[in-house]
C-alpha cells in the first residue's frame, strides 16, 4: 500500500472528526455574540482547561520547539523557564480580570480597556495592537499545517493546497459553532498530542540512542557547543534568556485569546484551579526538545528545523504512525487557529470597527461582521504563510513582543488607581514604536537584550511618569456598554468601581459556590 | 548528568512538576479568603 495514501487517509480522518466535534457542539444553543465569544461565561474546570490547553499548546509547541531544539540548541530553553511562570502571573490576575468581566459584560480584551480607562480610541488601539499581533500567530498555524500535510504525502499535496484545504475546515467550524466549538474539539486534540508527544519524545531517543541519557551523551560528543548557550546561534546568550523569560511570563496572558478564555469560566476559582494544573501540561515541551535534538544527530543538514519532527517519525515509523502524528499536528494548528480567528474577528469588528466607523451597528451586525472577518484574517495569514518564510518560533516571539505592551495597562489598571488613559496610550505607543524600530531594523536582541523587554521597560517608565505628570480623570465613557449604576457613570468613577471591585475579596467569586466542573 | 538529563535540562523540568505543588498550596491559603468573606456561605463578614 502507499505509505503515503495511508498516512493521508487517517489525517483526514482525524481531521473531519475533529470538524464534526466543532460542528455538532452548538447544537441547542442560540449563537449570539455572547455565545460565540464566551461560551455564555459557563464553562467549569474541565472545559477552561480544554479550552486554555487546545490555545496554548500549538503547532508551536508541536513543530516550533523541536524545531528550534534543532537548528538553535540551547537558546530553546528558554521555553523550560517560562513555562512554570506564566501560570503564576495567571493565578494573581485571570480571577481579578474575570470579576471586572462578569461583572460588566466584557467579552474581550479590549472591552477591559474600555471599562477600566474609560476611552474608545484607547480601545481600539489595544484591539489594533491584538489583530496585528494575532497574524503571526496565526500564521504559525497555517504554515504548521503546510508542512505536516506535505511531509505526510511525501511530497504528493504541496504546502499551499494543504494550508488552503485546513484553513477552509477552520474557518468553517468557527463560523459555525465559536468557542464552545473549539473547546470540545480540544478534547480529541489534547489527548492526540499528549500520546503522541510521549510516546515520540521517550521511543525516538530509546530506538536510536537506547535512552534519554544516551541521545545527549551522543549529542555532547558530536556538538558539544549546542546545548549551552548561545547553543547554536550568535547572540542568543544568558542575557537574551532572562530577559526573554521575563518578556513572556509577563506578557503570556495578555494574547487576546487567552485573555478573553477566561471570561469563559464560571467563576475565578475556577481560573486559579486551572493555573495550578497547566504547568504540568507543559511537560510536553521537553519531550519535544528531545525529538529535536535526536533528530539534529539522526538528520542533519536539514533547510528547515521546523521538519525535524516530521523527518524522524517519517524516517523511523510506518505510515499509519505518521498519519496518527500529522493528525495530532493538523488538529493542534487548527484548534488554536480556531479561536485566534474567532478573537481577532471580535476585538476588529467589536472593539475598531463599531466605535469608531459605525456606532450605530447592533450586536448581530457585529457578530455578522466578524464571521467575514474570519475569512479576510484568514486570507491574510494564508498570503504570509505563502510568501514568507520565518521560523515557527521567530514568528510567535514577533507576536508576543507586541501583546506584552499591553501588559502595563492591564496589570496597572488591576492594582494601581494612579494608570490613566494618557499614560496607558503614551506607554503603549512608547513600547510598539520601540519594538517595532528595533525589530524592522534587525536589532533583535539588542546589546544582548531582547527587543521587547526592552520595549516593555520603556512602557513601564512612559505609563508611570505620564500617569503621574496628567489629571486621573480618563477621555469618556462608551456608551454602547452595558448600563452602570448613575453613580459610576463618570470615568473617574469607573477607574473606582473597577479598582475596588479587584482589590475587595469579599466580591470575588459570588457565583462560584458550586457546580464548579463539567 | 541528572537521571540521563544536563543539570540544566533536570532543573527547568523539576519546576514544572514543583510549581502545581506550590501554586496548591497558595491555592489553598487563597481560597478559605474569599470564602469568609462570602455572607452567603455564612462567612466571617
Amino acid at each position: 500500500v502507499n505509505p503515503s495514501l495511508v498516512a493521508l487517509t487517517i489525517i483526514s480522518g482525524i481531521v473531519t472528526i475533529g470538524s464534526l466535534v466543532g460542528f455538532f457542539a452548538r447544537f441547542r444553543r442560540k449563537m449570539d455574540l455572547e455565545q460565540w465569544t464566551v461560551g455564555g461565561r459557563g464553562f467549569g474546570l474541565v472545559l477552561v482547561w480544554l479550552l486554555m490547553a487546545g490555545e496554548i499548546f500549538t503547532t508551536f509547541t508541536f513543530l516550533g520547539a523541536s524545531g528550534w531544539a534543532y537548528s538553535k540548541g540551547g537558546p530553546v530553553l528558554y521555553i523550560l523557564g517560562y513555562s512554570p511562570l506564566i501560570y503564576v502571573v495567571s493565578f494573581f490576575i485571570l480571577p481579578l480580570i474575570w470579576e471586572v468581566g462578569r461583572k460588566y459584560r466584557l467579552q474581550t480584551q479590549a472591552d477591559f480597556f474600555q471599562v477600566r480607562y474609560g476611552s474608545t480610541y484607547l480601545s481600539a488601539f489595544v484591539a489594533l495592537v491584538g489583530v496585528v499581533s494575532l497574524i503571526p500567530y496565526v500564521q504559525i498555524q497555517v504554515t504548521g499545517l503546510g508542512l505536516i500535510v506535505e511531509i505526510a504525502s511525501f511530497g504528493a499535496i504541496h504546502r499551499t493546497t494543504a494550508m488552503i484545504i485546513g484553513f477552509a475546515l477552520v474557518a468553517g467550524f468557527v463560523f459555525t459553532s465559536g468557542v464552545r466549538g473549539v473547546a470540545w474539539v480540544s478534547i480529541i486534540k489534547d489527548l492526540l498530542l499528549l500520546l503522541t508527544a510521549v510516546f515520540i519524545g521517550f521511543a525516538v531517543p530509546h530506538i536510536y540512542f537506547g535512552g534519554i541519557g544516551g541521545m545527549f551523551a551522543a549529542l555532547v560528543r558530536t556538538k558539544p557547543g549546542h546545548l549551552v548557550m548561545p547553543g547554536a546561534t550568535k547572540d542568543l546568550g544568558h542575557p537574551w534568556y532572562v530577559t526573554t523569560v521575563l518578556l513572556i511570563s509577563f506578557g503570556f496572558y495578555m494574547w487576546p485569546q487567552y485573555f478573553a478564555a477566561s471570561f469563559t469560566a464560571r467563576s475565578g476559582r475556577i481560573l486559579r484551579r486551572n493555573a495550578v494544573i497547566m504547568p504540568l501540561y507543559a511537560i510536553t515541551m521537553p519531550l519535544m526538545f528531545f525529538v529535536g535534538f535526536s533528530a539534529l544527530l539522526i538528520a542533519p543538514g536539514l533547510s528547515n528545523g521546523d521538519l525535524s519532527l516530521l523527518t524522524v517519525v517519517r524516517k523511523t515509523f510506518p505510515a499509519w504512525f505518521l498519519g496518527i502524528v500529522g493528525g495530532a499536528g493538523a488538529l493542534t494548528a487548527m484548534v488554536p487557529a480556531a479561536i485566534q480567528l474567532l478573537t481577532g474577528a471580535t476585538l476588529y469588528s467589536k472593539n475598531l470597527f463599531r466605535p469608531i466607523l459605525a456606532p450605530g451597528m447592533t450586536d448581530k451586525q457585529v457578530a455578522k461582521l466578524a464571521k467575514i472577518m474570519v475569512l479576510v484574517l484568514t486570507s491574510g495569514a494564508l498570503v504570509l504563510a505563502i510568501y514568507t518564510s520565518k521560523s515557527l518560533v521567530s514568528l510567535w516571539l514577533l507576536g508576543s513582543a507586541g501583546v506584552a505592551q499591553l501588559f502595563p495597562g492591564v496589570v496597572l489598571g488591576l492594582f494601581s488607581k494612579r494608570a490613566n488613559t494618557s499614560g496607558v496610550f503614551a506607554g503603549m505607543a512608547t513600547g510598539i514604536t520601540v519594538v517595532a524600530f528595533l525589530m524592522l531594523t534587525g536589532r533583535d536582541p539588542y546589546f544582548g537584550l531582547n527587543a521587547g523587554f526592552i520595549a516593555l521597560c520603556f512602557n513601564f517608565a512612559v505609563t508611570a511618569i505620564v500617569s503621574g505628570l496628567t489629571p486621573m480623570r480618563a477621555a469618556g465613557v462608551d456608551e454602547t456598554l452595558p448600563a452602570l449604576p448613575a453613580s459610576q457613570s463618570g470615568s473617574e468613577n469607573l477607574v473606582n468601581a473597577v479598582h475596588e471591585m479587584v482589590a475587595r475579596p469579599k466580591s470575588r467569586d459570588q457565583n462560584s459556590v458550586s457546580d464548579e466542573s463539567r | 548528568m541528572v537521571l540521563g538529563l544536563p543539570f540544566n535540562f533536570f532543573w527547568l523540568i523539576s519546576w514544572l512538576l514543583l510549581t502545581p505543588l506550590f501554586m496548591w498550596g497558595a491555592y489553598r491559603v487563597e481560597e478559605p479568603r474569599a470564602l469568609d468573606n462570602r455572607p452567603e456561605q455564612g462567612g466571617k463578614e
